[in-house]
Formats: structure tokens, C-alpha cells, sequence
């Protein structure tokens, strides 16, 4: 069987890839070895931290994805990922251009495009006080801490004069203890297992009774950690709303992180529900032949081999194994084996503040207009071949807040460029 | 602060704990100070092996006699520190044939038990291990946790009515005519001065017992001699294994904890404060790795660091009381320098009165050095107390040696964890795992930051291996900063800085290995502590420090 696009790696860019194909009436394959970033993700859309001249910055930075993408694909992806979140009926809330300013977990401040519903009553910038919820014994939000941090923010001072109650700032943001029924008692809880609780309509119910006591004078927009509900958040988040009237806001946590997830089984979804097929598992392992790149995946030892038209190489920097990092200082592209330029010393690889910026952070593979991975003499190297989200070269995501623009623009660019 | 005690000791490592537990033993007044946390020198950065001896039999049998002698009384006094994992001398086809006939003659002549065993059957004990490795000799080699060790000991000075002062910064010895009669310095967690008294100090100090001696009037010449080691992020052997051959770099391979360290390297450095752990020292380690163990290079390297010994060069003639250097000294190979430590008596060999100094030496004889000095101690106060560490037990008698399970049967007495079946009614949740890699729960560390008053978290580290394990306190140096933050009440901004300069300390280690797993780690936790919690954007009461001891290559 062959198809018309390939896609390696489950991430954000290679799901969104697929959808795009897919919708396009191509018959389209998606192979992963294992889940995407979504997972460990923040489940929303960065494109450029600060105020909009950083990204009209990096659309003009020469080598950066987005100068490679230009403004008018990046804009047509971020309407195309909304328009697929609407009609899998989990709406995201922002637009191109214009910044979200959310708390952290620990109470700092991160400034994100997109978000989903069930975090807009967190925006920093909106008026209103709000308060902290703390979960008794589930140990990955600190409520207290991220409390203290955020009574300290400086955000405008009329901004924080509303956030920490009618009267003045010292008071701070307070924080609620609002107590779980039958915490889970043979281990500790992550984000999912209190997720997937909260997505029974009989839970909420039960965490109803138990919170709307606690909940009388106490400011109605509360924060709570990334668990309201895996398949169905925005019916968690309308039924407890309603019941407590209250306006909850989930705080992205430590992984696994639900929002991202609800990501990846939409987009996911979408794909399948277009006819594509998803595999997860293989050894996905790729060559260049004739100048064209061929796939093939191992399945514990059973190599199977995979013909398409095209292919889209989605697999992720260093931390989703799309670049490894050699013991002798070299840096592998890991399916192709594609050449990855990087200092020969390690020592130029990082930072000696652990915050950084560290120079690796802007490895990988360099690409055309086209998304096509370049050799050394900046030829493309398979006319059959792209390359598109974290793997590609040239930007700091972390520190340009661009992790989730570059894979969505990147991706739309590419199948445009296929299919 | 001014006080006055009888007998003042400098330094909390091994060496000064040790001394100031024999001094509060023998009745004396005693105070100990440590300019840093228990276990801030060569203590807390050495490879966890209790020698058996087997190193030294050969170069240094002196050396060899104590260490089996102390080593066999150490797993007596302090045996929740020590676990019996035996030692292996082997020979690779990379050792010279005829060392292991001539290490098993020495052993003999020095009293350290050894005994031959068929490669096959250490192979079968230890599968990793080299498979072409020609002899195979066991030794009574074990790990030992020097944090639990100075725990316990610094536990066991203030049940003796001594005291303990960590974060006291020796800045000036107090001199009358000839004699030293206390010292003055800072309290470097209140910034606060003190002035302590003393009928005679002992200087205790390691790589830094140079500096105080000079502080005295007194040139004594401590090499500060850098060693580097690794941490493998598994038990890639159950047993110490050591190289058959005479002392070299990366000749042994220890298990510790969940981890297996190989070291070291041994090069003299000029500053005990500054030092790096350099490329060259990394491949090195690697590559003599895969001597032992053939699929070294495939695990992942977890974890860099390097301890300064403090290598003893004799500048003058010894009075009597030391012991001569075997060795030679001055040697440009810091390896070749000497191993014993020496007892130096500054009133006969600078006329400096009122100070002794212990330099040289090794962990597991700490014992035996800190007898001998509290020896001349009360030689120099005419006094004769009969010192009782030999026969002293610091833990009550039945505590067994420590076992690796033993982490995991702790959790269960102290969590509902072990429930069975769960009990659902229960409203109380399960006592939170806040380090899962070395299952650190909450309730320890609150219990630890209320007993320590202490928000350092790298305090918690090294009293309860918070994020030594495999993640590197990817996950919980978040959760342990907001259990600080709850216990504590201290304010935001004090907490912030603790949490960014912990992750600091963290990566500090980290990154001379930053290749394969390791920086795949490393882009995770920048991932979760720059854009999940945005670290970056909190406010701090200070500056992150970026210690001096960072790779500078």
C-alpha cells in the first residue's frame, strides 16, 4: 500500500501535518515510536513572548522557521489549528499578535497566543480578584508558594490593586483548601488520575457538596492545577462553574500535562476521523535513495517497509529524540542520520547558568521555503523529504516563547509545499 | 557570640567530626565549627568507599593495616551508613599479569583479609562485569554514605554534650605572645560575628587546614589534590570493583545508593575553592569504565564532581609525632603523593603553642587519626583520658548494616503506602513521595526543614539524597521548595532564591555530561522550570551563585 505523505513523529506538528493532509483528502500515514511533546507540554500556543514586534523580529530574522514560513502561513495554520479545536468542541481563546499573560505553578508569569477555555479566568490582565486552590496531599502544585509569588507580580498597578482583592496589595492572593473525595490512598496521584475523576459527572457532584461550603467569601475566580477533566474539560469546567458560582482557571503542572493531552487526542482524533492511520510503537528508521528518502519501521524485529510520495520528517529536538547528542561531540539526526552542524567541544553546547540561554537550544536541521532539510552546500537533500516542528534549527523556542508557532507554521508549510 | 570551650575543633568533615565526637567522649567541653554544611569538603565528594585496605597494600602498608583494622570497626559503630557490599580486585587484560601474586603476598604481610575466587564465579556474581578478566580477588571492601556517616556522628558529639556549628567561617586565629587561644569569624547564615575561646585547637580543616595554619603563624603545605568522579545513573555492580594494578585514574567502580560511581582522576590543583571538572577527565573516566564493564558507555552518565584531598607535603622534619610520608614528597604526580595523614605539633615544630593540625589521611581511617589527635590534646593539656570511640557505638547495638530494600521497608512502616488492600475510606491522603528516584517523602522533609530550621534545599540533598537520583531533581526541587515555603513561612523571595540556587547546584554537576540521555534531561527540566513554572520571572532576594568549582574548559 503506498501513500501520498509519510509523516515521522506524534507530536504537535506531525498530528497537525496529518490533519492538514488528511483534510486534504491524502492518504496519509503517521508513524511514531512513541507519544509527542503534547504530553509534557503546557497545552497552549506560544508564538513569540513580549509585545508584537518580537515576532515581526524573528519573521525577519534570516535562518529563524518563522522567516522561512512568513507571516501569512503562520497566520493560516493558527486559524486552521482553532477551526479544528472548535469543531472537536474544545475552543481556544486568543489570536495571532496579541499576548496572554497566565500564572505559573510556582507564581511567575508566562505569556502564551492561544489558550484553552478552562484558562482564560487566569489572565492576569483581567480585573477581578482571584484566589489559589490548594488540593490537600496531591504534591505537584503548591498552591501557598505560587500565591506568595503571584501577590508579587508586576503586572500594571491597577491590574494588581484587582487581583489581590478590593483593598490594597498586602493582602495578597489567598489560597483555599479544597479537599478531594477519596484521594486515591496506594499511591500519589498524578494529573491524570484526578483528571479522568473529574471527568465523571458523579464526581463532580460529589466535589460540589464537599467545596461549596468553603467556597462562601472567597473571590469567585479561582486557580486550580491542569485536572479538570481529560475527555470532557469543558463540560467539567461548565458543570463546576455553574454549581459553585464560581469561574475556575487551570494552572498548566509538572507532567503529565492533561491540557497537552487533550491536545493530542483531538488532533488525533481529527486525523483519523479524515481516514488517516496512526501508527505508534516501531523503530522508525529512514534512507536516502536517488535522492529520495524511504522509510521503514521495526516492530520488535519485524521490519516492514513504508512507500509514499512524501515524507515529513516530525521528530522533535533532543528531548523527543529527533537530535541525539553523541558521547564524541557529534549531533545525529536520529531517522536519516542527516547532518546536524554543532560545535565539536561540548563545553559550547550549554550554558554555565542553568537557565541559559543555552547555545544547543538553536541545533538542528537547516531547511529551505520548502521545508526541505539542506546539505552543507545548502542543496535540498531528498526532493521528497521535509522537515518541520522542533527538529529544525535557528531558534531558541524557549526563550522566544515560539515552541508551538514554529511547529504549527512549519507544519502548514510543509504539507502545502506536498499536498 | 563569644564563648569559651576546652577543646575547639576546625572543620565538619570526617576528620573533625571525629575528633570532636573522642574529645566530648573524653569529657572534654568541645565545640566544632564547619564554615559550610556537614560533609562540605573531600567527606561529601568521594567515591563512598570504606577501604578494605587492598589499595595500599602494596605502596602503603601502613596505611593498608588501618584501613582494615578501621574498617572492620567502623561497620560495628556506624553501620546504617555502611553497606557490605564486599570489593573485587580484578585483573582486565589491560593490568600487568603478575600484580594480582604479589597484591595477594601484600595482603598477607598487612593483615587484609582477601581471598581468590574462579573469574566464572565473579562473573555470575557480577554479570556486567569484563568478561575476559583473568583473577578475581574478594576483598572486604563496603559503601558508605558520608552523609549519613557525619549525620550520625555529628548526632552523636551533641549526645556527648558537644556542639556543632555549621555555616561558621574561621576568619581570624586569636593569638597571645606565642600561643593560640581562640578564633574569630561569621556566622554565615546571620552574618553575625563570633569569638570562641579555646584551651586548644585542632585543626581539622582538610584542603583547607593550609590556610588555617597560616592563619596561626604556621607554614603547613596541603596539596589540594583534585579528584573527579562520576555517578552512572544504575547499580551497574552490586560489589566495589577495583582495577588489579597499582593506583591509577578510573580504577574502581563503586555502588552507592541507586547509583554506581567511578573514579577518580587525582591531579594537584593550586586553590581547594577553585576547580573544574575538565573534558579530558570525563573521557578518561569513560574509557577506563569500559575496562571493567564493557557496556559502560551505554548507560547514562548521571552526575560529575570532583573533591580536593588534602595531600600532605612535609616542608619540615616530623617532630616525632607524625608519621613519615611514605611516598616521597613533593611528587608532581598528586597520585604519587602520600595517602597517610600526619599529626603536626605546632608548639614543637613552629613554636606556635595551643594548636595541633591533622592533614593528609582518608575517610575510612577518620577514626583512628581523630584518636590519635585527641591523644596529643590531652598530652598538650596534661591530662590522660583514655579515649572509648573503639569500643563506642554511635548507633544502639542490633542496628544492622544498611541494605538497599532498606529504603523501601522505611517507606513502608512510615506511609500508608504499603495499605492492603487500600483503604478507601481513609480521608487522610497518602504521605506524598516528593523524590520519587530516592523515594524522599513529605513528611521527612518537613520534619528534616523544622529540625534543620534550614530553607537550604541543598541541605535536604545531602541529609535525604533529595534529587541525587536519576531526574536530578527535575520534579522535585518544585515540590520540596513549596514544602520549605508551607513549613517554614519564610517569605517568597527567600524561597525562589533557594529553589533557583538548588537547580543551579543541580546542573553545576550536570554538565560535563551533557550528551545522550543527559541532555535530553537537561531540555526537560528546562522545559518545566522555564516555561512551565517560569522560574525566570520570579522574584528573588539574591543573585544565583555560580560556583567557582564549574568546569572552565
Amino acid at each position: 500500500m503506498a501513500y501520498d505523505l509519510l509523516i515521522i513523529g506524534a507530536g504537535l506538528s506531525g498530528l497537525f501535518a496529518g490533519c492538514l493532509a488528511a483534510r486534504r483528502g491524502k492518504k496519509t500515514l503517521i508513524i511514531a515510536r512513541g507519544i509527542g511533546g503534547t504530553h509534557v507540554g503546557t497545552g497552549t500556543i506560544g508564538i513569540a513572548s513580549g509585545d508584537p514586534s518580537t515576532l515581526n523580529t524573528l519573521l525577519s530574522t534570516p535562518e529563524h522557521p518563522y522567516s522561512l514560513v512568513g507571516r501569512k502561513a503562520l497566520k493560516a495554520a493558527i486559524e486552521q489549528f482553532k477551526a479544528i479545536c472548535v469543531e472537536a468542541g474544545y475552543p481556544l481563546h486568543g489570536e495571532i499578535g496579541k499576548n496572554i499573560t497566565l500564572p505559573t505553578a510556582a507564581g511567575g508569569t508566562r505569556q502564551t497566543c492561544l489558550i484553552s477555555k478552562t484558562m482564560c479566568a487566569g489572565d492576569l490582565n483581567r480585573r477581578g480578584p482571584l484566589a489559589l486552590a490548594n488540593l490537600p496531599g496531591f504534591r505537584d502544585f503548591s498552591a501557598a508558594l505560587a500565591a506568595a509569588n503571584l501577590s508579587h507580580v508586576t503586572l500594571s498597578r491597577e491590574a494588581a490593586k484587582s487581583l489581590s482583592g478590593t483593598n490594597a496589595n498586602e493582602a495578597g492572593i489567598p489560597t483555599i483548601t479544597l479537599p478531594l473525595p477519596h484521594p486515591p490512598t496506594h499511591r500519589d496521584s498524578y494529573a491524570t488520575d484526578l483528571a479522568l475523576l473529574f471527568d465523571l459527572p458523579g464526581y463532580r457532584d460529589e466535589l460540589i457538596a464537599a467545596w461549596q461550603p468553603l467556597l462562601t467569601d472567597v473571590p469567585k475566580r479561582i486557580g486550580l492545577p491542569a485536572v479538570l477533566g481529560l475527555e470532557h474539560a469543558v463540560e467539567a469546567k461548565q458543570h463546576l462553574d455553574s454549581a459553585l458560582g464560581v469561574e475556575l482557571f487551570e494552572i498548566p503542572i509538572l507532567p503529565p500535562c492533561v491540557p497537552g493531552m487533550r491536545l493530542f487526542n483531538l488532533l488525533r482524533d481529527d486525523f483519523q476521523n479524515h481516514g488517516g492511520r496512526l501508527i505508534i510503537g516501531p523503530v522508525v528508521s529512514g534512507r536516502i535513495e536517488n535522492g529520495r528518502a524511504a522509510v521503514a519501521a521495526d516492530t520488535n524485529g519485524r521490519v516492514k517497509e513504508y512507500k509514499a510520495e512524501a515524507v515529513i520528517l516530525a521528530t522533535g529536538g533532543f528531548l523527543n529524540g529527533g537530535l541525539v547528542a553523541e558521547f564524541d561531540g557529534k549531533i545525529r539526526e536520529s531517522v536519516f542520520g542527516l547532518p546536524v552542524p554543532a560545535p565539536a567541544k561540548r563545553s559550547e553546547w550549554t550554558s554555565e547558568l542553568f537557565l541559559g540561554p543555552h547555545p544547543f537550544a538553536r541545533f538542528g536541521l537547516r531547511v529551505n521555503k520548502n521545508m526541505q532539510p539542506l546539505n552543507a552546500d545548502g542543496k535540498p537533500i531528498a526532493s521528497n523529504l521535509r522537515a518541520i516542528g522542533s527538529i529544525l534549527a535557528g531558534a531558541d523556542r524557549l526563550s522566544e516563547g515560539s515552541r508551538e508557532g514554529i511547529e504549527l507554521g512549519t507544519a502548514w508549510r510543509a504539507v502545502e509545499t506536498v499536498a | 557570640m563569644k564563648l569559651s570551650t576546652e577543646i575547639l575543633v576546625l572543620g565538619g568533615g570526617a576528620t573533625g567530626l571525629g575528633a570532636a565526637w573522642d574529645a566530648a567522649l573524653r569529657g572534654f567541653k568541645t565545640v566544632a565549627l564547619e564554615k559550610g554544611d556537614l560533609a562540605h569538603g573531600a567527606s561529601g565528594r568521594y567515591h563512598g568507599l570504606l577501604h578494605s585496605g587492598g589499595r595500599y597494600v602494596i605502596r602503603d602498608p601502613q596505611s593498608a593495616r588501618e584501613c582494615a583494622a578501621e574498617n572492620a570497626l567502623l561497620r560495628k559503630i556506624i553501620p546504617s551508613a555502611i553497606e557490605d557490599t564486599g570489593g573485587f580486585f580484578v585483573t582486565t587484560p589491560a593490568d600487568p599479569a603478575d600484580y594480582a601474586d604479589q597484591f595477594l603476598a601484600a595482603c598477607k604481610t598487612c593483615s587484609v583479609p582477601v581471598a581468590e575466587i574462579k573469574p566464572a564465579e565473579a562473573l555470575k556474581r557480577e554479570p556486567l562485569l569484563n568478561p575476559k578478566i583473568s583473577r578475581a580477588l574478594c576483598v572486604h571492601d563496603a559503601s558508605c554514605d558520608s552523609f549519613d556517616a557525619l549525620h550520625l556522628l555529628a548526632g552523636a558529639v551533641k549526645a556527648a554534650d558537644g556542639e556543632v556549628m555549621l555555616r561558621h567561617r574561621v576568619t581570624e586565629i586569636i593569638k597571645s605572645r606565642d600561643r593560640v587561644v581562640g578564633v574569630a569569624g561569621e556566622n554565615l547564615t546571620t552574618g553575625e560575628h563570633f569569638t570562641i575561646y579555646a584551651d586548644i585547637i585542632l585543626n581539622c580543616a582538610g584542603a583547607w587546614a593550609g590556610r588555617i595554619a597560616e592563619m596561626a603563624g604556621c607554614e603547613v603545605k596541603v596539596t589540594p589534590g583534585k579528584g573527579v568522579m562520576i555517578a552512572m545513573n544504575t547499580r551497574l555492580v552490586n560489589t566495589a570493583i577495583n582495577r588489579c594494578k597499582p593506583p591509577d585514574d578510573g580504577d574502581i567502580l563503586v555502588p552507592v545508593g541507586t547509583v554506581s560511581i567511578i573514579g577518580t582522576t587525582d591531579t594537584a590543583v593550586p586553590d581547594p575553592d577553585k576547580f573544574a571538572v575538565e573534558d579530558w577527565e570525563v573521557e578518561l573516566l569513560m574509557a577506563e569504565g569500559e575496562q571493567l564493564i564493557p557496556s559502560f558507555r551505554q548507560h547514562r552518565a548521571l552526575r560529575a564532581w570532583a573533591g580536593v584531598r588534602p595531600l600532605y607535603e612535609d616542608t619540615k622534619p616530623p617532630p616525632g609525632g607524625g608519621s613519615e610520608p611514605p611516598g616521597g614528597s613533593r611528587a608532581k604526580d598528586s597520585r604519587l603523593m602520600s595517602r597517610a595523614h600526619a599529626l603536626l605539633d605546632h608548639e614543637t615544630r613552629d613554636g606556635v603553642a595551643g594548636m595541633l593540625s591533622m592533614v593528609g589521611g582518608k575517610f575510612t581511617t577518620f577514626r583512628h587519626m581523630a584518636e590519635l589527635l585527641v591523644d596529643a590534646a590531652c598530652a598538650k593539656l596534661n591530662t590522660e583520658r583514655k579515649c572509648t570511640t573503639k569500643n563506642t557505638l554511635v548507633e544502639p547495638a542490633g542496628t544492622k548494616l544498611h541494605t538497599l530494600s532498606k529504603r523501601l521497608s522505611n517507606l513502608e512502616g512510615v506511609t500508608q503506602h504499603a495499605t492492603r488492600p487500600p483503604d478507601y475510606s481513609a480521608t487522610r491522603p497518602p504521605d506524598a513521595l516528593i523524590c520519587e528516584c530516592e523515594l524522599v517523602t513529605r513528611a521527612q522533609i518537613e520534619q528534616h526543614v523544622r529540625e534543620s530550621g534550614s530553607p537550604i534545599i541543598n541541605d535536604l540533598r545531602r541529609d535525604l539524597r533529595l534529587g541525587m537520583g536519576p531526574c536530578q531533581a527535575g520534579f522535585c526541587a518544585y515540590r520540596a521548595a513549596g514544602i520549605v515555603h508551607e513549613t517554614l513561612r519564610l517569605s517568597n523571595t527567600n524561597v525562589n532564591s533557594q529553589l533557583k540556587q538548588f537547580l543551579q547546584e543541580r546542573w553545576k554537576g550536570e554538565r560535563p555530561l551533557m550528551w545522550g540521555h543527559s541532555l535530553r534531561s537537561l531540555e526537560l527540566d528546562l522545559h518545566i522550570y522555564k516555561n512551565i513554572f517560569g522560574v525566570d520571572t520570579l522574584p528573588t532576594e539574591r543573585e544565583t551563585e555560580v560556583y567557582p568549582t564549574e568546569r572552565t574548559s
